[in-house]
């Protein structure tokens, strides 16, 4: 009996072992913001294997929605999935702009976001709120 | 005319036809739709398989959890799938799927369950086991392989 629960005790700490400590979201993607002429550049960075859906984004301005017109992406890949669909996902750091006006007053921006990791997992969709 | 014994026979017959009613009925109510109806099952091992229509890796992962749950109709062990997405979305994924073990939609508890099981920001899949004496016995984040399902075989045959 004794040799039974060591092997089982064995096979869950190997297991655990096995497996990465999965990143807390606010490690896994980080984002930071820039004022530059008329436009707030965000950055943001993620590890290798990580990756963020491009149409999950939704930028809020002072309570406004960013249409995506006001919006320049940076090139985005390709992601074919059988339940999916064809879907658009940034699989590197990089940066995108968000035309606004009034850049002298001090704003308020939320950022929805929602990404994965290519081994396994996802994390709920996101919100950050950051002051400019 | 009806004999007093033929009387008695059927309210017998009768009576005893309401109970089985009841009783198949109770036995159908058995499903657990929220985490409170856990608590009615404390004799079994619960697999709580956390996921959301709009997670890709749950999407890969449930027809493994399908297949061990058909493959292994162990009587001690209730798979649940709480779902991080809406209704409709929930209910399609079921259907295309064909997932036959309880789903139902994640709420308070389920979430105040995952915080207190330190996935605070609820990285799905999360599939955690737990035993009839109401430990904590397997968890993992991501994607169950292979060795995590005869690992959760090991758990339930010892």
């Amino acid at each position: 009996m004794g040799v039974k629960y060591m092997t089982l005790f064995l096979l869950f700490f190997i297991n655990a072992l096995a497996q990465a400590a999965p990143l807390e979201i606010e490690e896994a993607f980080k984002f930071s913001v820039q004022d530059e002429k008329n436009v707030i550049k965000i950055s943001f960075a993620m590890n290798k294997g990580y990756y963020l859906y491009k149409e999950k984004f939704k930028f809020i301005v002072d309570g406004e929605i960013i249409e995506s017109t006001s919006i320049s992406w940076p090139i985005s890949e390709n992601f074919d999935d059988p339940n999916f669909g064809l879907v658009q996902v940034f699989k590197k750091s990089d940066s995108l702009y968000l035309a606004i006006d009034n850049l002298e007053k001090k704003h308020m921006l939320t950022i929805y976001f929602q990404g994965c990791t290519q081994d396994g997992f996802c994390y709920i969709p996101f919100k950050k709120e950051m002051s400019l | 005319m009806i004999s007093l014994k033929n009387k008695f026979s059927f309210i017998f017959f009768f009576l005893l036809g309401i109970l089985i009613f009841f009783y198949l009925s109770y036995e159908k109510n058995t499903s657990i739709q929220n985490f409170t109806d856990i608590k009615n099952h404390d004799d079994k091992f619960i697999l709580i398989n956390f996921w959301a229509p709009w997670c890709k890796p749950c999407f890969d992962e449930i027809p493994d959890i399908v297949n061990f749950h058909e493959l292994n109709e162990i009587k001690d062990l209730i798979i649940i799938g709480p779902s991080f997405g809406d209704k409709v979305n929930t209910n399609e994924v079921v259907k295309k799927l064909n997932i036959k073990y309880d789903v139902f939609l994640a709420g308070s508890d389920e979430v105040e369950f995952m915080e207190a099981n330190g996935n605070a920001d609820f990285k799905l899949p999360h599939t955690i086991l737990i035993d009839p004496e109401n430990n904590q016995t397997f968890s993992k984040i991501g994607i169950l392989k292979d060795k995590d399902f005869k690992l959760i075989k090991k758990i339930l045959n010892k």
